[in-house]
């Protein structure tokens, strides 16, 4: 109780709290900007730490990295754009929501979750501190490979009503994951001979492509964000922070999830979202399908996320070994002001980790008080145009992408994925479970290899494991039973010629795949035909259908697809091609006037506003703050081979 | 007014492109993620060097992760820069790389240019008191699991090395993300040692309690820790004994800084020299001592000289050392 007096009265200064209030701010504003995460800010505030009291330094930092998966939810919420990659699976709901009016009950929601979950973790944190060690020592590769598995038979949840087209998705989701070298043999799998490849696609950027250009292109067509005739929900906060309420064990699972799963070194919070909202998605509970609009897949994602702050500290506590890169970055932090992390600093300095507790704690209480503050006001961005709007989002989304690692072929990597979202949406392949095989279908592998070495087959005798895979396997058979009573997919539209070409494509993706892997190494190539045989068998059930779909030619499907080539080409490759020619300052700004002139926006003055902006916004953070190094723009090496032929 | 809109646009995409070209930077490329080592020396330099570079340009440290490093090793020796604006720190064992697989041509070591290295610190294998692995003899008879991230690693190389050339029985674990997943597999009592680690890492917390540092790693012992046996004091046969230190040669040119092949020589001049005022700089021995730094600098030259002395070994040394590690 001393410790606790000590730590409040330490944390109170006005300039430690001035200190909390900034890294809070900067925090919020990174997690709105697509392709940015508390990583990100680490890196740019921690050298401003050196000369700080570590009480104030950590206020700073963890203030920043406690609140950008609150604030992540704005873009999400509101345009389909996940703010960082912890919010995929907020657009899912989150932007259904908004479409039909009810932004701010969407937002009210995410933050009064994503507050209540950072709390939890935060308790849980302090709850865990006399156990930490027993308890982060809890789980081995064996329980962490049953949990993945255990995680995939979710795909069912999130395939909506189309299990064999999410199933195919999901494969076809762990095959791209699959890409890059292989974590046994090291041998390079589709690389293409690509270094660029060898740490795999960018998760980052597939998501960008995945979800966020999609609900652009959808938004442009639309003409704005709420669906005409749709009106704003009355008193919309108020009532997305009482469905929290109402929604508390789930709520408090969620940040269970999050919070258990963030102690683990090696689960991201990719995987750890999409847990928690397939596993809401079990339980839909009363209102829409999830996918279209339910208030429990926003809070699930939102609880889980802002939870794992908490969880990943106790590692790094525990014992000094930081369970991902941002506690890496912060163990150097501790280091630079003389804290050495494990038993010894609990012990010793009580009250400092009972401050970081606090701090976390109170960071989320500010972030989400400021987000809450400002819901209303964003909400208005439902009902503002498409042609000013959607500009704007893209731009912040291609610089997001090219942030990944500055190099051209993250365009390309944009391009590819955003082709293969638009395709997904518009014929109804579940997005959601292309990116659990994505997310999960790497880890299944990865645990696998190393419970095989560490302990050859008797990890699956391990009770945690037995009882998953168990639980799992019942899944697998009701599914598989309700599907054969049901026939789910059976009545599903006939989607036209483009969902059998997509239909095909992923079959050929999958033999591709198979023989590719007969030039790699046993270890390597295993999981990888597995997952590629069982495309192809699903694949072969689904081909009655796709006939059907390419034989039948679909009114309109020419002119849709037009469309979606248009926004390809024109829009995310527009971009591309102006910000590789003038740069991540000029070029979006470049593309958000030449949008306007091109949708003939009526209000000419408010694109360069926005233009203005955005090209400030971009020399802040990415040059003056972070001082990041960007390739030089084609127009700048073209004037000096012109200069220095 | 809407011709005079197009006008500014028009002006502003011209004019912005200069914000990119303006500023005046180093930047410093680490071949891993964030944390860890490499990234440590990394931004220890960065905090210190700029003031002595001409125009005392800003120092920004970027992570450009992959493969162990090689990705940005490949990089960089690809790269046509000239201008040095931009080096970067990859693995030490890069520096053995025509040794240890001379058909992959990703990088040469041969044809960068080596700025300094940071450390020539011994690195220790270790086990966790309670693993019941305290002693040498132990560690070589009895059958226990090593700990390792890729098989490009010094991780494995190391243990794979002493594994082959002192017979000992424990198997390697491979496929851990980094050095925190092998230490918690450590603290959980899945595997029983990592081999690999620098002294900065084993004298943290108390670490020296917990754990038993088993053996040495390093071309000639330095004996910073008291009682721990040398590896290459082992027995075993001289060719062993001679490709086993070629293989922990790449440990004394640790934390190495490379520029790219292109660099000119009046710019290579101004960083090398940059790194030698470092060496006498005493705030920034303070600040490598107090955030618990290994520093041992060698420079550039020295490092290229004597990575020209590994490469120039004896055929069938290298042979073996080959074998050692695979």
């Amino acid at each position: 109780m001393g410790a606790l007096l000590i730590a409040i009265g330490d944390l109170a200064e006005p300039m430690r709290l001035a200190l909390l209030i900034v890294g809070v701010v900067f925090g919020l504003i990174i997690g709105v900007i697509p392709g940015l995460g508390g990583l990100f800010g680490l890196t740019i505030l921690i050298p401003l730490t050196y000369t700080l009291d570590p009480i104030a330094a950590f206020a700073l930092l963890l203030g920043m990295a406690s609140v950008t998966t609150t604030s992540d939810t704005i873009p999400a919420v509101l345009i389909g754009v996940p703010g960082t990659v912890g919010a995929a699976a907020t657009v899912l709901d989150g932007h259904a929501l908004a479409k039909q009016g009810k932004a701010a009950r969407a937002l009210g929601a995410a933050y009064s979750a994503s507050l209540i979950g950072g709390l939890f973790g935060a308790l849980l944190l302090a709850l865990a501190l006399p156990v930490m060690r027993p308890l982060v020592l809890f789980l081995n590769f064996g329980d962490l490979f049953a949990i993945t598995a255990f995680g995939l038979t979710l795909v069912a949840m999130l395939s909506g009503n189309d299990p064999l087209k999410g199933l195919i998705a999901a494969l076809i989701g762990a095959l791209v994951a699959f890409g890059g070298l292989d974590p046994y043999e090291g041998a390079a799998r589709w690389t293409f001979g690509e270094v660029y490849l060898w740490d795999g696609v960018p998760t980052a950027i597939v998501f960008l492509g995945l979800f966020a250009v999609p609900e652009l292109a959808d938004l442009l067509r639309r003409g704005q964000i709420r669906a005409t005739g749709a009106s704003e929900e009355l008193g919309g906060m108020r009532k997305g922070i009482s469905e929290t309420l109402q929604n508390l064990p789930l709520v408090l699972r969620s940040g269970g999830i999050g919070a258990l799963l963030g102690a683990v070194p090696g689960v991201g919070v990719t995987v750890i979202e999409w847990i928690a909202y397939a596993d809401a998605a079990r339980r839909p509970g009363k209102g829409p399908a999830f996918g279209q609009g339910n208030i429990r897949g926003v809070i699930a994602p939102e609880s889980a996320n802002n939870a794992k702050e908490g969880g990943s500290l106790l590692p790094t506590l525990a014992f000094g070994i930081p369970g991902s890169a941002s506690m890496a970055l912060l163990l150097g932090a501790f280091t630079l002001h003389g804290l050495v992390p494990g038993p010894d600093l609990l012990r010793d300095d009580a009250p400092f980790v009972i401050s970081l507790i606090l701090t976390i704690a109170l960071a989320n209480v500010i972030g989400a008080g400021l987000c809450l503050m400002l819901t209303q006001p964003l909400a208005r961005l439902a009902s503002v145009p498409a042609p000013a709007l959607v500009p704007v989002a893209l731009s912040l989304v291609g610089i997001g992408a090219y942030l990944t690692t500055r190099d051209p072929r993250d365009f390309v990597v944009l391009l590819v994925f955003s082709a293969l979202g638009l395709a997904m949406k518009r014929y109804g392949w579940s997005r959601p479970a292309f990116t659990l095989g994505l997310v999960l279908g790497p880890n299944l592998e990865r645990f696998f290899f190393l419970s095989w070495q560490i302990s050859g087959w008797s990890w699956l005798a391990q009770p945690l494991v037995i009882g998953l895979l168990g639980l799992s396997m019942i899944l697998l058979t009701q599914q598989i039973r309700s599907f054969r009573r049901e026939r789910p997919g059976k009545g599903a539209p006939t989607m036209g010629r483009g969902d059998a070409v997509l239909g095909f494509s992923m079959a050929a993706v999958a033999v591709g795949i198979l023989a590719a892997c007969l030039r790699l190494p046993v270890a390597a190539a295993i999981f990888p035909e597995v997952v590629a045989g069982l495309t192809l068998a699903a694949a072969a059930l689904l081909l009655p259908r796709l006939w059907r779909s390419a034989a039948l030619p679909l009114i309109g499907e020419a002119r849709n697809v037009r469309s979606d080539l248009w926004f390809l080409t024109a829009g995310v490759g527009g971009l591309a091609l102006l910000i590789l020619s003038l740069g991540h300052v000029a070029g979006p700004s470049a593309f958000i006037l030449a949008s306007a002139l091109w949708l003939r926006s009526p209000q000419l003055w408010r694109a360069l506003l926005a233009a203005l902006l955005t090209a400030a916004l971009s020399w802040a953070l990415f040059d003056a703050l972070s001082g990041l190094t960007w390739p030089l723009p084609w127009v700048v090496t073209a004037w000096e081979s012109l200069r220095h032929p | 007014m809407a011709l005079g809109i197009r006008l500014l646009a028009g002006v502003l995409c011209v004019t912005l492109p200069a914000f990119v070209a303006a500023a005046q930077t180093l930047t410093i490329n680490v071949g891993y993620g964030p944390g860890g080592g490499y990234d440590d020396a990394a931004r220890l330099l960065a905090d210190h060097i700029g003031p002595y570079l001409p125009g005392a340009p800003n120092v920004v440290v970027e992570n450009v992760p992959g493969a162990g490093s090689l990705k940005l090793a490949k990089m960089f020796m690809q790269s046509p820069a000239t201008d040095g604006a931009e080096i970067a720190t990859v693995s030490s064992s890069l520096s053995l790389m025509p040794i240890f697989d001379p058909q992959n041509t990703d990088f040469d070591p041969r044809k960068v240019h080596y700025l300094v290295s940071m450390t020539n610190a011994s690195s220790y294998c270790y086990t966790l008191k309670s693993s019941g692995i305290a002693t040498l003899d132990a560690f070589l008879t009895k059958q226990f699991k090593v700990g390792a991230t890729g098989k490009d690693s010094t991780s494995y190389i190391y243990p794979a090395a002493i594994k082959r050339a002192l017979g000992a029985h424990y198997d390697i674990v491979t496929g851990f993300q980094g050095s925190a997943e092998v230490d918690l597999a450590m603290e959980r009592g899945d595997i029983q040692a990592r081999c690999g680690v620098g002294i900065s890492a084993l004298f943290q917390g108390d670490d020296m309690n917990r754990y038993n540092v088993i053996f040495e790693l390093s071309t000639s012992p330095r004996g910073q820790i008291k009682g721990v046996p040398f590896v290459l004091d082992q027995p075993m046969d001289p060719a062993t004994h001679d490709a086993l230190k070629l293989v922990m040669s790449s440990g004394s040119v640790h934390y190495p800084f490379i520029a790219a092949p292109g660099t000119s020589d009046a710019r290579l001049a101004e960083l090398r020299q940059a790194f030698e005022a470092l060496k006498t700089d005493q705030a920034f021995i303070d600040d490598a001592h107090a955030r618990g730094f290994p520093l041992i600098m060698t420079s550039g030259i020295e490092v290229e000289s004597l990575i020209d002395g590994f490469l120039a070994s004896d055929p069938a040394v290298m042979e073996r050392a080959r074998a050692l590690v695979q």
